[in-house]
């Protein structure tokens, strides 16, 4: 091959064909992003052992588009026996239920909106299946990520990946830094259309199959009907609707499960402008409503944070900060909690809005990954958020 | 080092002489329908009564109804479908016979009573003569295809017999291996070809005594009407080709071979399943403390070793086998447990070097 497969900053030399590079577990989806990184490593001359997961009975029977689905792993099956490497699918149902869906109910229950992607990267990309791989004897775990691991000083560094339209450095944010030596991102030099069209050039099978985007185990149905499914009607916390600072109750809503802070649609009240969701308090089953100026605040805490750049955080950092995927960085000072390094409060520059308990938090130097958290509580906007 | 392939009882490769037949026959490039009334297809007519009377033969079947099938699973639905009232069968049956007998009585068109079994996959047949009682039919395998225990079918007959109920067999296992012995009570047989070597797709239902079959995909008269759809001509007679060679000699011949396997395999603390029952002299389920079969499966492949555990899903994960489950044996421990199964090419071999070979692979 005489296009570099992988990078084009690699430095790895083009290699004969059948010389074997150390063995390389590659994570497939059955998408164009693994089977590509897949494809090449095995092109390169590594080999290639591809393992899918599978986390989940077919939620619907016809749903097919998120990734992972039955049909998602016939397509990497596909791709292995393209590229003649061994595929395997690992059946991590249990886990995923026990450590991603339940988190994901249980969240929803306590008026948090919960980010079931980092928990997947956190607990079975990057922990099962990272365990795996070593005892498979593979040398590294590669992913279709777009983000970057690069050596610099003798530190590995968690980085963006360079097409800022895909990267997924945000949902990486709970790695292990000590693993960061054993996985690769072949993806996080490339754009996605490098990927697709060197896909194609590749003869990966599913280069022009379609993005997955919805959360993979929900199926066609709202989230809050997946969750009220696994809610027994005592666990469904209902309760009144009522307007932040005045405390006038608006209404009543059927479950705060049926929210997410930053939501306008399906509220149920109206107001003399749009109203929001503010802010959700579990105890009393309050949804507290606002209007758009309301809902940004400047203060917020993160629970079980975890850090990348260093093994002990600094006291106090300046960073750039992002509270959801695909949000412009934000100016914030971090400060971490000396007694323990897990719980910081954030100060940002400029208010924000729709701060979300339950989301991520993840701080960045320019294009590195410092660490990130779970937002636990949001206070200290322009207005008084509670009651 | 070439792979060593250990997992006949999911399918073993095809024969020489299996391979020989079907070549030859393919290779004449004739038509193959066997239905057609022209000088073709009465070409074909011959080879297939040839094919059905070698295959009635080496069963030893004294009935003279051989229903070709495309498998076993065929052969097992074609018998289940006809059945009404109480069916008396095993839990540590295939899922060919567990999943259809269950949803039929789910919808209410059938009424199941399980023999128990003991901790090595024998069944109770002390138990057989009252289960029986007013019972219409009983439906049992010769051979467990996870745990490789051998059915008293004597007993089952006997029994059957006393109680005038129909005994349907599975013989999928056993059938070109083990000599069958078929006692009279037997009114069907389910027969495989590619468990011994013969080809993938072909298989046959043996009846008598009055057993009545309807086909499950209704269509033309092929087999009088029973299993509508042209033969498979060709698979039928490479699988008859086969069965004249008495091949089951050799499966035989495993005994030695697959006790030294285990043995090995014991030294480092697994534990052999069903040990103290009759079992296929080819067939070990072990049980590795520790051991998780799901990612040993994978290690033994990639040192270039193929062996089975569970049942695969149509998206190729692993369930742990509802045999072993039935057993039972908690899903902890079933998840721990994988199938040995040795073939014709490892007669004369050194079982021990067979089993160190595994246990090297999977200390990985």
């Amino acid at each position: 091959m005489s296009v570099p497969l992988i990078s084009p900053n690699s430095d790895v030399p083009a290699v004969d064909p059948g010389v074997v590079r150390g063995r390389a577990v590659v994570a497939m989806s059955g998408g164009v992003d693994s089977s590509y990184v897949a494809a090449a490593l095995a092109s390169e001359g590594f080999e290639v052992v591809g393992i899918a997961m599978r986390l989940y009975g077919d939620p619907d029977a016809a749903a097919g588009k998120s990734c992972c689905s039955p049909d998602d792993l016939l397509d990497a099956r596909t791709v292995a026996s393209r590229f003649d490497f061994p595929f395997y699918v690992a059946n991590y149902q249990r886990e995923f239920r026990e450590r991603i869906m339940d988190y994901f109910v249980a969240e929803y229950r306590a008026g948090r909106t919960p980010s079931p992607c980092v928990l997947c990267n956190d607990h079975l990309k990057f922990d099962t299946l990272l365990e795996r791989m070593t005892r498979l004897g593979g040398s590294f775990l590669a992913t279709g990520h777009y983000a970057r691991i690069e050596e610099r000083n003798g530190r590995h560094r968690l980085l963006r990946g360079v097409d800022r339209q895909k990267d997924q450095s945000y949902f990486l944010f709970g790695l292990r830094r000590e693993n960061l030596s054993n996985i690769r991102f072949p993806l996080g030099d490339l754009t996605k259309e490098q990927v697709r069209s060197r896909a194609a050039e590749l003869g990966v099978p599913t280069a022009t199959k379609p993005e997955s985007q919805d959360i993979c185990f929900v199926g066609s149905g709202s989230y809050a009907d997946f969750v009220e499914k696994r809610l027994t009607p005592d666990e469904i916390r209902k309760g009144p609707i009522r307007l932040a600072g005045s405390g006038e109750t608006l209404g009543v809503h059927s479950g705060i499960h049926r929210f997410t802070v930053g939501q306008r649609r399906g509220i149920g009240v109206s107001g003399r402008r749009p109203l929001y969701v503010q802010r959700i308090d579990a105890a009393s089953g309050t949804v507290w409503v606002a209007e758009r100026t309301e809902l940004s605040f400047v203060h917020f805490t993160t629970e079980r944070t975890n850090w990348l750049a260093w093994g002990v955080p600094p006291d106090r950092l300046k960073c750039t900060l992002q509270v959801r995927y695909r949000q412009q960085p934000v100016e914030a000072t971090v400060r971490v909690d000396p007694s323990d390094s897990t719980r910081t409060v954030v100060t940002l520059a400029v208010p924000e809005r729709a701060i979300s308990p339950g989301q991520a938090a993840v701080f960045y130097d320019g294009d590195e990954v410092l660490g990130g958290g779970w937002i636990d509580t949001v206070e200290g906007g322009g207005e008084p958020a509670g009651p | 080092m070439s792979r060593l392939y250990l997992d006949h009882n999911a399918t073993s490769p095809l024969r020489p002489v299996a391979r020989g037949a079907l070549d030859a026959i393919l290779g004449e490039g004739r038509p193959l329908n066997a239905g057609s009334v022209h000088a073709e297809g009465q070409w074909a007519r011959t080879r297939l009564e040839r094919a059905r009377q070698m295959i009635l033969d080496a069963a030893g079947w004294s009935g003279d109804e051989l229903v070709f099938t495309a498998g076993a699973t065929e052969s097992n639905h074609l018998v289940i479908h006809a059945l009404k009232g109480v069916v008396v069968s095993s839990r540590l049956e295939h899922p060919s016979v567990v999943n259809p007998l269950e949803k039929l009585e789910a919808v209410g068109l059938l009424e199941c009573r399980w023999v128990p079994h003991d901790g090595e996959g024998r069944h109770d047949t002390a138990a057989l003569q009252d289960i029986l009682q007013g019972a219409d039919h009983a439906l049992v395998t010769a051979a467990n295809n996870e745990l490789g225990v051998v059915t008293d079918l004597a007993a089952w007959a006997g029994a059957c017999a006393v109680a005038g109920v129909p005994l349907h067999v599975d013989a999928s296992q056993v059938f070109g291996r083990l000599p069958l012995e078929l006692p009279d009570g037997v009114t069907s047989v389910t027969l495989s070809a590619h468990k011994a070597g013969g080809p993938v797709g072909v298989g046959a239902l043996l009846l008598r005594g009055g057993r009545v079959v309807h086909p499950v995909l209704p269509g033309g008269h092929q087999e009088r009407g029973r299993r509508p759809g042209t033969e498979n001509v060709a698979f039928a007679h490479a699988w008859a080709e086969l069965l004249r060679q008495r091949e089951d000699r050799l499966w035989q011949g495993l005994a030695p071979v697959r006790d030294a396997f285990e043995r090995r395999l014991e030294t480092a603390g697994a534990r052999v399943l069903a040990k103290a029952a009759p079992r296929l002299p080819n067939t070990s389920s072990v049980e590795f403390p520790g051991g998780d079969a799901e990612e040993m499966l994978m290690l033994l492949d990639l040192a270039g070793i193929a062996a089975s555990a569970g049942s695969a899903c149509s998206a190729g994960s692993i369930d742990p086998s509802p045999v072993l489950l039935a057993l039972p044996l908690g899903e902890e421990a079933a998840r721990r447990v994988l199938r040995f199964s040795l073939g014709p090419e490892h007669v004369g071999l050194a079982g021990d070097d067979l089993g160190l070979r595994v246990l090297r692979a999977l200390d990985a």
